[in-house]
């Protein structure tokens, strides 16, 4: 027996441009609110794992150096920053401070033959009081890393060809990666105080430019509070008893950036509600005109017994398919394009982005496919009721 | 049976002028009648017919079917009327153009309620073989001509075995072949004991009618079926101009 369905879907296909052009506005609509979440939500993902990575409650770094930290932190952009040990013990004493590590950081040199990878940001950490690096070997590697080894961020591997990785003139073994995190930290090569100190020993002799670490020098102070500690306070303490150091509370890190990002990302939602609204009176107007031209066609539909509210119905169903096809069409390319050019996105984007777990990209795919049929749905709805408002016969004289 | 009691239709052209294309016409149609409205352009004709369909309301009288007044009816008991005791013939193509003859034949099934609703697939086989067009079963309207519309439309307007059959100029732009082919149907149905109400400015259709009524300015009247108008007749009928 002939259904609405197939009605509905032999009326789309009559229509074949005009309906053709909504399904594109609407495609077009739906890639574009994907796009703007996934970049909403894979920035603020990649931020909170990668601070979750950091695993300190307080990061503390020399005065003046807070955005060059953060930005190599971020987006793996190297910095050499430096500070003296002692302020290590000094932070150690402050009351509330249960853990302190430090953390030094260097950069393999730029186009040297002596170093495998350019510009290659180097975390050095201390395995003797480590608690940020240590744990996430332990998980991965099962041990902590060796002399001579080194762990990466996700982006790290081997050149091709190679068994090692060179550094300095030095040879060095990838014991494994870490998962992406979306930040610098992905492109960011781990090693412990004794390999870089040996790297440097070699590269008197070895590399282009000798590998220099201060015998007292440190970059940063990573901080654990005490569970009974208030964070804060500890932070206010660091910044007034500690000279020439500034604390940032884990939360607050990469704040600039979190602003910039913010401003980005309320301009991409702010375009996409203009080109939203827009879309609905669009798409209104363009069903508007189509209901006008099926005002006869409607009437007849009445006159053999269909009851206003089935040809309401009707002409609603139409738009919920185009809706649904056109929403779902958009949202799986708009996905694909983002998965294959995330990283070229968010490197011309400035912002960390981490690609969202399947179940969420289905949940976000799902709502935008949802108000896609809403949209059409209530831009449908007025021109239906309109039309079928008339009395079948006022609607058949043209 | 379809009664007319003092129905009067009028439109509103602007907000002192109106027209009244129906004017207190009371009428009765028994079942079983073959009646004929004639009448020029603009003469009300087809405002008349779509008020006994109920496609149109009046503006004072009242218009029963069975004995029911439309008036007193919702939208839904009033589209259920119209699917299961009328059938139409427009006078303007009518059949949907998104859908096949076939489907537009069995269409009008789907709104009959659910119990009387058996597939009707078989009853659209016959009725278009009835009509001579059972070799278009599952050509679209666009490939058919305009007297093979318009038979579709009427195999269309019995699908449901309606107890009226309200045609509006069913035979017009058709050429004299297949105008007597629609008319040969129309006595044919009209034998099986379907109503035909069929309004028409061709008064050599009249004969075919057991009453017909000429339609002028709103106003009613009846004229002779026994025979083909003669030229003063045909002349003081004939659409002016």
């Amino acid at each position: 027996m002939l259904n609405t369905l197939k009605v509905a879907f032999n009326n789309i296909k009559g229509s074949g441009f005009r309906n053709l052009a909504i399904f594109l506005c609407v495609m077009g609509l739906s890639a574009f609110l994907l796009c703007t979440t996934l970049m909403i939500k894979g920035a603020e993902r990649s931020l909170n794992v990668g601070i979750d990575r950091l695993g300190a409650d307080i990061l503390v770094v020399p005065t003046g150096a807070e955005s060059r930290v953060e930005t190599a932190l971020l987006m793996g952009k190297p910095t050499t920053v430096w500070m003296d040990r002692s302020k290590m013990t000094e932070i150690a004493a402050i009351p509330g401070v249960e853990k302190v590590t430090p953390q030094v950081y260097l950069q393999s040199l730029y186009g040297a033959s002596c170093c495998s990878v350019s510009e290659m940001f180097l975390m050095v950490y201390d395995p003797a009081t480590d608690f940020v690096v240590t744990p996430w070997l332990i998980k991965t590697l099962g041990r902590p890393l060796q002399k001579g080894e080194v762990f990466g961020g996700c982006y790290i591997f081997v050149p091709p060809g190679m068994k090692s990785i060179q550094l300095f003139g030095s040879e060095v073994t990838l014991k494994g990666n870490l998962e992406a995190t979306g930040t610098g930290l992905d492109q960011t090569m781990f090693m412990t105080k004794d390999t870089a100190l040996m790297l440097a020993e070699n590269s008197i002799t070895s590399a282009e430019q000798p590998l220099q670490i201060p015998e007292e020098g440190i970059s940063t102070v990573m901080v654990k509070v005490a569970p009974e500690a208030d964070r804060h306070q500890v932070t206010l303490d660091i910044l007034s008893r500690v000279v020439g150091v500034t604390p940032i509370e884990s939360p607050n890190l990469f704040g600039v950036y979190r602003n910039q990002m913010n401003g980005l990302l309320w301009g991409f939602f702010a375009i996409m509600i203009v080109i939203w609204a827009l879309a609905i009176f669009l798409i209104g107007l363009v069903f508007s005109m189509a209901a006008n031209e099926r005002r006869r066609e409607i009437a007849v539909l009445r006159a053999v017994g269909a009851t206003r509210a089935y040809a309401v119905k009707t002409i609603l169903l139409e738009a919920a398919l185009i809706a649904v096809g056109a929403s779902v069409l958009g949202t799986f390319l708009a996905a694909q394009g983002m998965f294959i050019f995330k990283d070229m996105l968010a490197g011309s984007l400035g912002m960390p982005f981490l690609f969202p777990s399947w179940i969420n990209l289905v949940g976000y795919a799902a709502g935008g496919v949802l108000l896609s049929l809403l949209t059409v749905s209530l831009a449908a709805f007025l021109p239906a009721i309109r039309i079928t408002g008339y009395e079948p016969a006022m609607a058949m004289r043209e | 049976m379809i009664t007319l009691r003092q129905v009067t239709r009028r439109y509103r052209l602007d907000e002192e002028t109106y027209i009244e294309p129906v004017k207190n016409i009371s009428l009765e149609i028994p079942q079983g009648e073959f009646m004929i409205i004639i009448g020029r352009s603009g003469s009300g004709k087809t405002t008349l017919l779509n008020l006994m369909a109920g496609l149109i309301k009046p503006n004072s009288g009242e218009v029963l079917v069975d004995g029911i007044s439309l008036q007193g009816m919702n939208d839904r008991q009033l589209s259920l009327l119209r699917g299961k005791k009328m059938g139409f013939v427009f006078q303007f193509p009518s059949l949907l153009p998104s859908l096949n003859v076939i489907d537009n034949v069995c269409f009008p099934r789907r709104f009959l309620p659910r119990q009387e609703r058996k597939d009707p697939l078989e009853d659209a086989v016959r009725l278009l073989e009835m009509v001579g067009l059972g070799e278009k079963l599952y050509s679209y309207p666009r490939q058919l001509s305009a007297g093979e519309q318009k038979r579709a439309v009427i195999a269309r307007s019995l699908i449901n075995e309606p107890q009226i059959l309200l045609t509006d100029e069913p035979t017009s732009d058709l050429d004299e072949k297949t105008e007597q082919e629609i008319m040969g149907l129309m006595r044919d149905i009209h034998a099986k004991g379907v109503s035909i109400v069929m309004v028409t400015h061709n008064l050599q259709l009249i004969p075919y009618a057991g009453r017909a009524f000429k339609m002028e300015q709103g106003i009613l009247s009846k004229v002779s079926t026994s025979r083909v108008p003669d030229a003063e007749q045909l002349f003081e009928l004939l659409p002016a101009g």
